[in-house]
Protein backbone atom coordinates (compact mmCIF):
# COMPACT_ATOMS: atom_id res chain seq x y z
CA UNK A 1 0.00 0.00 0.00
CA UNK A 2 1.32 3.36 -0.98
CA UNK A 3 1.87 5.72 1.77
CA UNK A 4 -0.05 8.99 1.71
CA UNK A 5 1.82 12.02 2.67
CA UNK A 6 0.18 13.56 5.63
CA UNK A 7 -0.58 17.23 5.74
CA UNK A 8 -2.16 19.11 8.54
CA UNK A 9 -4.53 21.47 6.96
CA UNK A 10 -4.76 23.65 10.05
CA UNK A 11 -1.08 24.44 10.08
CA UNK A 12 -0.16 25.39 6.54
CA UNK A 13 3.36 26.40 7.39
CA UNK A 14 4.10 23.27 9.28
CA UNK A 15 4.44 21.20 6.20
CA UNK A 16 7.78 19.42 6.30
CA UNK A 17 7.73 18.99 2.55
CA UNK A 18 7.20 22.62 1.83
CA UNK A 19 10.15 25.02 2.30
CA UNK A 20 9.56 27.53 5.10
CA UNK A 21 8.78 30.98 3.74
CA UNK A 22 10.89 33.66 5.53
CA UNK A 23 8.84 36.54 6.86
CA UNK A 24 10.66 39.92 6.75
CA UNK A 25 10.04 41.73 10.08
CA UNK A 26 9.62 45.50 10.19
CA UNK A 27 11.81 47.71 12.40
CA UNK A 28 8.99 48.22 14.84
CA UNK A 29 8.53 44.46 15.05
CA UNK A 30 12.28 43.97 15.55
CA UNK A 31 12.29 46.68 18.17
CA UNK A 32 9.53 44.88 20.00
CA UNK A 33 11.24 41.52 19.83
CA UNK A 34 15.04 42.09 19.78
CA UNK A 35 16.59 43.21 23.09
CA UNK A 36 19.91 44.21 21.46
CA UNK A 37 18.17 46.71 19.23
CA UNK A 38 16.24 48.02 22.18
CA UNK A 39 19.47 48.69 24.08
CA UNK A 40 21.11 50.27 21.02
CA UNK A 41 18.19 52.58 20.41
CA UNK A 42 18.02 53.48 24.07
CA UNK A 43 21.73 54.41 24.20
CA UNK A 44 21.47 56.42 20.98
CA UNK A 45 18.53 58.35 22.35
CA UNK A 46 20.41 59.05 25.57
CA UNK A 47 23.47 60.33 23.66
CA UNK A 48 21.38 62.60 21.48
CA UNK A 49 19.62 63.93 24.56
CA UNK A 50 22.93 64.80 26.23
CA UNK A 51 24.20 66.44 23.04
CA UNK A 52 21.13 68.61 22.72
CA UNK A 53 21.17 69.59 26.39
CA UNK A 54 24.89 70.56 26.19
CA UNK A 55 24.20 72.78 23.18
CA UNK A 56 21.33 74.47 25.00
CA UNK A 57 23.37 75.02 28.19
CA UNK A 58 26.41 76.44 26.36
CA UNK A 59 24.17 78.74 24.36
CA UNK A 60 22.43 80.07 27.47
CA UNK A 61 25.69 80.59 29.40
CA UNK A 62 27.61 82.28 26.57
CA UNK A 63 28.45 85.95 27.41
CA UNK A 64 28.05 87.00 23.79
CA UNK A 65 24.43 87.57 22.99
CA UNK A 66 23.43 86.91 19.47
CA UNK A 67 21.53 90.18 19.39
CA UNK A 68 24.68 92.16 20.29
CA UNK A 69 27.07 90.41 17.96
CA UNK A 70 29.15 92.93 16.12
CA UNK A 71 28.20 95.81 18.39
CA UNK A 72 30.51 95.44 21.43
CA UNK A 73 33.31 93.40 19.94
CA UNK A 74 36.77 95.00 20.30
CA UNK A 75 38.23 96.21 17.06
CA UNK A 76 41.54 94.49 16.23
CA UNK A 77 44.59 96.74 16.48
CA UNK A 78 47.38 96.86 13.97
CA UNK A 79 50.13 96.23 16.54
CA UNK A 80 49.59 94.30 19.76
CA UNK A 81 50.34 96.19 23.00
CA UNK A 82 52.40 94.38 25.63
CA UNK A 83 52.14 95.44 29.25
CA UNK A 84 55.86 95.53 29.90
CA UNK A 85 57.59 98.45 31.58
CA UNK A 86 60.86 97.91 29.75
CA UNK A 87 59.11 98.21 26.41
CA UNK A 88 57.15 101.28 27.39
CA UNK A 89 60.20 103.16 28.68
CA UNK A 90 61.67 105.46 25.99
CA UNK A 91 64.59 103.61 24.43
CA UNK A 92 67.00 106.57 24.73
CA UNK A 93 66.81 106.37 28.54
CA UNK A 94 66.73 102.60 28.86
CA UNK A 95 70.52 102.24 29.33
CA UNK A 96 70.68 104.96 31.97
CA UNK A 97 67.88 103.34 33.95
CA UNK A 98 69.56 99.93 33.66
CA UNK A 99 72.92 101.33 34.82
CA UNK A 100 71.39 103.00 37.86
CA UNK A 101 69.35 99.92 38.74
CA UNK A 102 72.45 97.71 38.50
CA UNK A 103 74.32 100.10 40.78
CA UNK A 104 71.51 100.06 43.33
CA UNK A 105 71.48 96.25 43.34
CA UNK A 106 75.27 95.94 43.44
CA UNK A 107 76.78 95.21 46.85
CA UNK A 108 80.43 96.35 47.05
CA UNK A 109 80.84 94.97 50.58
CA UNK A 110 83.64 92.46 51.15
CA UNK A 111 82.95 90.37 54.26
CA UNK A 112 85.61 91.01 56.91
CA UNK A 113 87.64 88.01 58.09
CA UNK A 114 86.54 86.14 61.19
CA UNK A 115 89.46 86.09 63.54
CA UNK A 116 89.86 84.07 66.72
CA UNK A 117 91.84 86.33 69.04
CA UNK A 118 92.56 83.44 71.42
CA UNK A 119 94.87 81.64 68.99
CA UNK A 120 98.26 81.21 70.68
CA UNK A 121 97.15 81.70 74.28
CA UNK B 1 109.27 74.98 59.55
CA UNK B 2 111.53 77.56 57.85
CA UNK B 3 110.59 76.22 54.44
CA UNK B 4 106.90 76.48 55.36
CA UNK B 5 107.24 80.15 56.35
CA UNK B 6 109.22 80.79 53.15
CA UNK B 7 106.39 79.17 51.21
CA UNK B 8 103.81 81.36 52.91
CA UNK B 9 105.95 84.48 52.36
CA UNK B 10 106.23 83.62 48.67
CA UNK B 11 102.46 83.10 48.46
CA UNK B 12 101.98 86.43 50.18
CA UNK B 13 104.37 88.16 47.79
CA UNK B 14 102.47 86.62 44.90
CA UNK B 15 99.24 88.10 46.24
CA UNK B 16 100.94 91.42 46.92
CA UNK B 17 102.11 91.89 43.34
CA UNK B 18 98.93 93.64 42.05
CA UNK B 19 99.37 96.55 44.52
CA UNK B 20 101.52 98.52 42.09
CA UNK B 21 98.80 98.61 39.43
CA UNK B 22 95.88 100.66 40.84
CA UNK B 23 97.68 103.99 41.28
CA UNK B 24 97.07 105.16 37.67
CA UNK B 25 93.42 106.37 37.45
CA UNK B 26 91.93 102.99 36.56
CA UNK B 27 88.93 102.55 34.28
CA UNK B 28 85.80 100.93 35.80
CA UNK B 29 86.55 97.61 34.08
CA UNK B 30 90.13 97.59 35.34
CA UNK B 31 88.96 98.38 38.87
CA UNK B 32 86.43 95.56 38.76
CA UNK B 33 89.05 93.13 37.44
CA UNK B 34 91.48 94.18 40.17
CA UNK B 35 88.83 93.87 42.86
CA UNK B 36 88.00 90.35 41.69
CA UNK B 37 91.69 89.45 41.67
CA UNK B 38 92.23 90.73 45.20
CA UNK B 39 89.08 89.00 46.39
CA UNK B 40 90.40 85.72 45.01
CA UNK B 41 93.71 86.26 46.80
CA UNK B 42 91.83 86.94 50.00
CA UNK B 43 89.70 83.80 49.59
CA UNK B 44 92.88 81.76 49.13
CA UNK B 45 94.32 83.19 52.35
CA UNK B 46 91.07 82.47 54.22
CA UNK B 47 91.32 78.79 53.27
CA UNK B 48 94.99 78.72 54.32
CA UNK B 49 94.16 80.28 57.69
CA UNK B 50 91.32 77.84 58.30
CA UNK B 51 93.66 74.89 57.69
CA UNK B 52 96.33 76.26 60.04
CA UNK B 53 93.73 77.14 62.64
CA UNK B 54 92.43 73.55 62.71
CA UNK B 55 96.01 72.24 63.01
CA UNK B 56 96.61 74.61 65.91
CA UNK B 57 93.43 73.51 67.70
CA UNK B 58 94.49 69.85 67.33
CA UNK B 59 97.98 70.51 68.72
CA UNK B 60 96.55 72.51 71.59
CA UNK B 61 94.21 69.64 72.49
CA UNK B 62 97.12 67.19 72.50
CA UNK B 63 99.15 69.53 74.71
CA UNK B 64 96.23 70.03 77.11
CA UNK B 65 95.93 66.24 77.40
CA UNK B 66 99.62 65.28 77.88
CA UNK B 67 101.35 68.50 79.02
CA UNK B 68 104.77 67.34 77.81
CA UNK B 69 107.68 69.47 76.53
CA UNK B 70 107.37 67.99 73.07
CA UNK B 71 103.60 68.61 72.80
CA UNK B 72 104.14 72.17 74.02
CA UNK B 73 106.74 72.69 71.33
CA UNK B 74 104.31 71.38 68.73
CA UNK B 75 101.60 73.70 70.02
CA UNK B 76 103.88 76.76 69.88
CA UNK B 77 104.95 75.84 66.38
CA UNK B 78 101.31 75.38 65.24
CA UNK B 79 100.33 78.69 66.91
CA UNK B 80 103.07 80.56 65.06
CA UNK B 81 101.98 79.04 61.75
CA UNK B 82 98.32 79.92 62.43
CA UNK B 83 99.20 83.48 63.44
CA UNK B 84 101.33 83.88 60.33
CA UNK B 85 98.44 82.66 58.14
CA UNK B 86 96.05 84.94 60.03
CA UNK B 87 98.22 87.99 59.33
CA UNK B 88 98.48 87.02 55.68
CA UNK B 89 94.72 86.72 55.49
CA UNK B 90 94.25 90.07 57.21
CA UNK B 91 96.69 91.73 54.86
CA UNK B 92 94.96 90.20 51.81
CA UNK B 93 91.64 91.51 53.11
CA UNK B 94 92.98 95.02 53.69
CA UNK B 95 94.41 95.03 50.17
CA UNK B 96 91.11 93.94 48.63
CA UNK B 97 89.30 96.58 50.66
CA UNK B 98 91.75 99.31 49.62
CA UNK B 99 91.33 98.48 45.93
CA UNK B 100 87.55 98.27 46.23
CA UNK B 101 87.50 101.90 47.43
CA UNK B 102 88.68 102.97 43.96
CA UNK B 103 85.30 102.02 42.52
CA UNK B 104 83.44 105.06 43.86
CA UNK B 105 86.47 107.18 44.76
CA UNK B 106 85.42 110.06 42.49
CA UNK B 107 82.64 110.96 44.94
CA UNK B 108 85.03 111.85 47.73
CA UNK B 109 88.63 111.50 46.52
CA UNK B 110 90.37 113.20 49.46
CA UNK B 111 88.63 111.17 52.13
CA UNK B 112 89.03 107.91 50.22
CA UNK B 113 92.71 108.63 49.62
CA UNK B 114 93.19 109.17 53.35
CA UNK B 115 91.48 105.86 54.13
CA UNK B 116 93.52 104.04 51.49
CA UNK B 117 96.76 105.37 53.00
CA UNK B 118 95.62 104.15 56.40
CA UNK B 119 94.79 100.71 54.98
CA UNK B 120 98.19 100.56 53.30
CA UNK B 121 99.84 101.34 56.62
CA UNK B 122 98.09 98.38 58.25
CA UNK B 123 99.00 96.13 55.32
CA UNK B 124 102.64 97.02 55.94
CA UNK B 125 102.21 96.39 59.64
CA UNK B 126 100.84 92.90 58.90
CA UNK B 127 103.87 92.20 56.69
CA UNK B 128 106.21 93.38 59.44
CA UNK B 129 104.49 91.14 61.96
CA UNK B 130 105.04 88.17 59.69
CA UNK B 131 108.78 88.85 59.93
CA UNK B 132 108.54 88.87 63.72
CA UNK B 133 106.35 85.77 64.21
CA UNK B 134 108.96 83.16 63.12
CA UNK B 135 111.27 84.58 65.82
CA UNK B 136 108.84 84.02 68.69
CA UNK B 137 110.35 81.09 70.54
CA UNK B 138 108.53 80.76 73.84
CA UNK B 139 104.93 80.83 74.95
CA UNK B 140 105.67 84.07 76.78
CA UNK B 141 106.95 85.65 73.53
CA UNK B 142 103.73 84.65 71.81
CA UNK B 143 101.52 86.00 74.62
CA UNK B 144 103.35 89.35 74.57
CA UNK B 145 102.93 89.56 70.81
CA UNK B 146 99.25 88.62 71.05
CA UNK B 147 98.56 91.34 73.64
CA UNK B 148 100.07 93.90 71.30
CA UNK B 149 98.11 92.50 68.35
CA UNK B 150 94.83 92.77 70.28
CA UNK B 151 95.36 96.48 70.85
CA UNK B 152 96.30 97.10 67.24
CA UNK B 153 93.38 95.00 66.02
CA UNK B 154 90.92 97.55 67.50
CA UNK B 155 92.35 100.16 65.13
CA UNK B 156 92.40 97.67 62.24
CA UNK B 157 88.73 96.84 62.78
CA UNK B 158 87.90 100.51 62.91
CA UNK B 159 89.56 101.24 59.57
CA UNK B 160 87.94 98.13 58.05
CA UNK B 161 84.41 99.23 58.98
CA UNK B 162 85.11 102.88 58.16
CA UNK B 163 86.22 101.74 54.69
CA UNK B 164 83.17 99.52 54.19
CA UNK B 165 80.80 102.29 55.25
CA UNK B 166 82.59 104.96 53.25
CA UNK B 167 82.58 102.85 50.08
CA UNK B 168 78.85 102.23 50.32
CA UNK B 169 78.19 105.91 51.07
CA UNK B 170 80.11 106.84 47.94
CA UNK B 171 78.17 104.27 45.97
CA UNK B 172 74.85 105.86 47.08
CA UNK B 173 76.14 109.36 46.27
CA UNK B 174 77.10 108.21 42.79
CA UNK B 175 73.64 106.70 42.27
CA UNK B 176 72.01 109.96 43.39
CA UNK B 177 74.18 111.88 40.91
CA UNK B 178 73.26 109.48 38.12
CA UNK B 179 69.55 109.87 38.90
CA UNK B 180 69.88 113.67 38.83
CA UNK B 181 71.76 113.48 35.53
CA UNK B 182 69.07 111.25 34.06
CA UNK B 183 66.32 113.62 35.22
CA UNK B 184 68.18 116.49 33.55
CA UNK B 185 68.29 114.52 30.30
CA UNK B 186 64.56 113.77 30.52
CA UNK B 187 63.84 117.43 31.30
CA UNK B 188 65.60 118.48 28.09
CA UNK B 189 63.37 116.16 26.06
CA UNK B 190 60.88 118.30 24.03
CA UNK B 191 58.10 115.78 24.78
CA UNK B 192 58.51 116.21 28.56
CA UNK B 193 56.66 119.50 29.02
CA UNK B 194 55.36 119.74 32.57
CA UNK B 195 55.27 115.98 33.20
CA UNK B 196 58.48 116.07 35.24
CA UNK B 197 57.50 119.06 37.41
CA UNK B 198 55.99 117.03 40.25
CA UNK B 199 58.94 114.68 40.36
CA UNK B 200 61.43 117.59 40.33
CA UNK B 201 59.58 119.37 43.11
CA UNK B 202 59.69 116.25 45.31
CA UNK B 203 63.37 115.54 44.58
CA UNK B 204 64.90 117.94 47.17
CA UNK B 205 62.87 116.34 49.97
CA UNK B 206 63.86 112.83 48.91
CA UNK B 207 67.50 113.85 48.39
CA UNK B 208 67.49 115.32 51.89
CA UNK B 209 66.31 111.97 53.27
CA UNK B 210 69.16 110.21 51.46
CA UNK B 211 71.69 112.73 52.71
CA UNK B 212 70.34 112.56 56.27
CA UNK B 213 70.87 108.80 56.38
CA UNK B 214 74.30 109.17 54.80
CA UNK B 215 75.25 111.76 57.43
CA UNK B 216 74.15 109.44 60.24
CA UNK B 217 76.24 106.63 58.73
CA UNK B 218 79.23 108.99 58.40
CA UNK B 219 78.88 110.13 62.01
CA UNK B 220 78.75 106.52 63.16
CA UNK B 221 82.17 105.88 61.58
CA UNK B 222 83.56 108.46 64.00
CA UNK B 223 82.47 106.47 67.07
CA UNK B 224 85.11 106.71 69.80
CA UNK B 225 86.96 103.46 70.37
CA UNK B 226 88.34 102.00 73.57
CA UNK B 227 91.97 100.93 73.63
CA UNK B 228 91.19 97.25 74.18
CA UNK B 229 87.69 96.80 72.78
CA UNK B 230 86.15 97.60 69.41
CA UNK B 231 82.83 99.41 69.54
CA UNK B 232 81.16 98.06 66.41
CA UNK B 233 79.15 100.81 64.74
CA UNK B 234 78.74 98.94 61.45
CA UNK B 235 75.35 97.24 62.10
CA UNK B 236 73.80 100.64 62.80
CA UNK B 237 75.53 102.20 59.81
CA UNK B 238 74.29 99.34 57.65
CA UNK B 239 70.69 100.11 58.66
CA UNK B 240 71.15 103.69 57.43
CA UNK B 241 72.83 102.50 54.24
CA UNK B 242 69.93 100.15 53.52
CA UNK B 243 67.54 103.02 54.17
CA UNK B 244 69.31 105.19 51.57
CA UNK B 245 69.05 102.33 49.11
CA UNK B 246 65.28 102.23 49.64
CA UNK B 247 65.00 105.99 49.13
CA UNK B 248 67.04 105.79 45.93
CA UNK B 249 64.96 102.88 44.65
CA UNK B 250 61.80 104.95 45.24
CA UNK B 251 63.21 108.03 43.52
CA UNK B 252 64.20 105.95 40.50
CA UNK B 253 60.87 104.17 40.41
CA UNK B 254 59.02 107.51 40.36
CA UNK B 255 61.30 108.80 37.62
CA UNK B 256 60.63 105.66 35.61
CA UNK B 257 56.90 106.27 35.90
CA UNK B 258 57.43 109.80 34.56
CA UNK B 259 59.59 108.54 31.69
CA UNK B 260 56.94 105.99 30.74
CA UNK B 261 54.42 108.84 30.33
CA UNK B 262 56.62 110.22 27.54
CA UNK B 263 55.72 107.24 25.42
CA UNK B 264 51.97 107.56 25.97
Amino acid sequence: MEENIYQNIDLTNNNPLKAEAKVELTFVQKLKTDHKIQILVGLSAFTILILISSIIISATRSPVKRDNLGDNLPTPMATPTFINQANILPTQYQNQFDTIENKINYNPEIDPPEIDLNVGY
Amino acid sequence: MLSFFLGLVMAQEATASPTAIPTLAPTPTTVQTLINQYKQDYSFQVVEYQKRYIEYVDKKEVYTKYRTVSTEKDKISAAKTALFARNSMLKAYLMALRVSLDEFKSQNPTSVQKTQIELSRWEDWCSEQNLIIPNLNTQQDIVTWLDDFKEKYVSIQQIIYVSLTQNQINQRLEILDLIKKLSEDIKKDPKTGTILNDWLSSLPVKSDLVMASINIATNLTETKQFSNRFENFYPEAKVELNRTNNYLTNILSDLRAVAIKLNQ
